[in-house]
């Protein structure tokens, strides 16, 4: 559903990502690799947080190439960032809302509902400014406004960091299940690798802004990610 | 367990006793703690829920915020300061220093400039000359080589940029100042494995053979489990149980309330 190719990526005039190609189909595509390797801008290049420099991207058949972000989420693909990722001034339930403005009312209660008991911390606590929140209950918040959007893609950007042992798994079980009920593909960068893994159908470890290898998840062991991450 | 027992002597490190500290947000109660002391164990973990009141209590602690009731008093040798009431330059000179949580952004100096502003007591310095002051930058070099070679940062005059590598340098950052009492909140999430195992390796090593200890509050707890001498177990505001890992492992409030079952497994 997803394309890339000869992808070329970064920072005003610095180039981080080096000639990316890869396909994501209907599955949990895991994203490795070291601190720095280019899994955050990866994510930001597909959701259109930064200008491609050079190379395609369709998304179901379509050229995404030159989209902006707002244009690639209203076709489906919704996007948690490592960082910043809730508006402060905003209450949780607002934060919820805000990534379900095209859904209509009932409809948006039964998400908010849904996301609340993925997340049942997050009740308590429904009406205070996301802003005041504890580091985990935001992330909570982050990953329970892109699961507003129905996405049909959804990329998650260490979406596990700061969450109890817990939650970890809540999350994981949720992206699972989402990926099997709603057949939404998932692409998720994340330094848990053993429970990524675990959900995950495919992994594509990355090293110093190139692809060091893509494989199936269940053919990779920890001295095979070690090498990608050591390079 | 550790020769924890032996190596630390809290009478160069100190030891943080918590009074009846309560922290209040409008009429929501955050932190409720009866009385603890925190640093008596060369590495300690305080672990528990997403908001149980961890952040909360380390920014009691170092005076980010401050008590709505109660207090906390720092013993260090002779001296009996009361935390509560001192600022945070204070605190620096006391060599009680944090990390924090959310990411900082240190952006607009390179890593290498990050390390010389740390090492530097700025109310000596003059800081239009602190970057390119050779003397300087001569105290600080064998320590910025230990760190740039330790953690292999692949481009040193660049900048601390992605999320881990912005972890990464605020944790040394807090190191080179040469703390006594360290309290670090979250210091590996978002790193991977083998720099992670780097960071508590060093903690391991600096508390064994400086006067130096350590609160780590984390969620990963292969690591809790590996390196604390003593942890202590916070939900709702208050700190529920204390122990050593084994201690803590098998309790049941702690499965129920922080665990879950898969994880346990
Ligand atoms: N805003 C930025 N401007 C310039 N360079 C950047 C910026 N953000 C990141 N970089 C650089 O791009 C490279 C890749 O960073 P990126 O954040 O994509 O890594 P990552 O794989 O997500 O790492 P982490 O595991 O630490 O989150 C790094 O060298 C980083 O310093
Ligand atoms: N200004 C505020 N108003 C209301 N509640 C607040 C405010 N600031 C913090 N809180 C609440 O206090 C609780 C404790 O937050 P704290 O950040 O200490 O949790 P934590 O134990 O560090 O959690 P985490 O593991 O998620 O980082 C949270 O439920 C948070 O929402
Ligand atoms: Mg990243
Ligand atoms: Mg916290």
């Amino acid at each position: 559903m997803l394309k890339i190719e000869n992808v070329v990526s970064g920072y005003g005039e610095v180039s981080v990502l080096q000639d990316i190609s890869f396909e994501v189909g209907h599955e949990v595509f895991a994203i490795l690799g070291a601190n720095g390797a280019g899994k955050t801008t990866l994510m930001k290049t597909i959701a259109k947080a930064i200008p491609l420099m050079s190379g395609s991207m369709s998304f179901e058949g379509e050229d995404i190439a030159g989209e902006t972000s707002y244009e690639v989420a209203a076709r489906g693909i919704a996007f948690v960032p490592q960082e910043h990722n809730v508006f402060p001034t905003l209450t949780v339930l607002e934060n919820l809302s805000v990534g379900s403005t095209l859904l209509d009312k009932a409809r948006k209660n039964e998400k908010i509902e849904e996301v609340l008991n993925t997340f049942p911390a997050l009740k308590a606590i429904s009406k205070q400014k996301a802003g005041s929140l504890s580091g985990g209950e935001a992330q909570m918040v982050a990953v329970g406004r892109a699961l507003m959007q129905e996405p049909k893609l959804l990329l998650l950007d260490e979406p596990s960091a700061g969450l109890s042992p817990l939650y970890v798994d809540m999350l994981f079980s949720k992206i699972a299940d989402i990926h099997k009920e709603h057949k939404v593909s998932v692409l998720v960068a994340e330094q848990n690798a053993v429970k990524t893994l675990r959900v995950a159908n495919k992994a594509l470890i990355l090293t110093l802004g190139k692809i060091h290898m893509i494989e199936d998840a269940d053919k990779l062991d920890e001295s095979v990610i070690k090498e990608g991450y050591n390079i | 367990m550790s020769a924890c027992n032996t190596c630390k002597d809290t009478e160069k490190t100190g030891v943080l006793h918590i009074k009846k500290a309560v922290k209040r947000f409008g009429g929501k109660t955050v932190v409720n703690v009866e009385d603890i002391r925190i640093g008596t164990h060369c590495i300690e973990g305080l672990i528990g829920p997403n908001g149980a009141g961890k952040s909360t209590l380390i920014n009691l602690m170092t005076q980010k915020l401050s008590l709505t009731e109660g207090e906390i008093i720092y013993y260090r040798g002779d001296e009996a300061i009361n935390v509560s009431s001192k600022n945070l330059n204070t605190l620096a000179k006391l060599n009680l220093v944090r990390s924090n949580q959310i990411i900082q952004d240190f952006a607009s100096l390179t890593i290498v400039d990050s390390m010389i502003l740390a090492n530097t007591d700025l109310r000596h310095e003059k800081f239009y000359k602190l970057f390119n002051d050779k003397e300087v930058r001569e105290a600080a070099q064998e320590k910025i080589d230990f760190y740039l070679d330790y953690f292999h940062f692949d481009f040193p005059e660049g900048h601390a940029l992605s999320a881990g590598e912005k972890k990464l340098l605020d944790i040394i950052r807090c190191l080179i100042l040469n703390p006594k009492f360290l309290l670090l909140d979250e210091p590996t999430a978002g790193l991977p494995q083998d720099q992670s195992d780097k960071v508590i390796d060093l903690l391991q090593k600096k508390t064994a053979e400086e006067d130096m200890c350590v609160l780590i509050v984390e969620h990963n707890l292969d690591l809790i489990w590996r390196v604390c001498d003593y942890i202590h177990f916070m939900a709702d505001g208050q700190i529920l149980i204390q122990g050593t890992p084994d201690e803590i492992k098998g309790n049941e409030t702690v499965n129920k309330k922080y665990i879950g079952e898969e994880s346990n497994a």
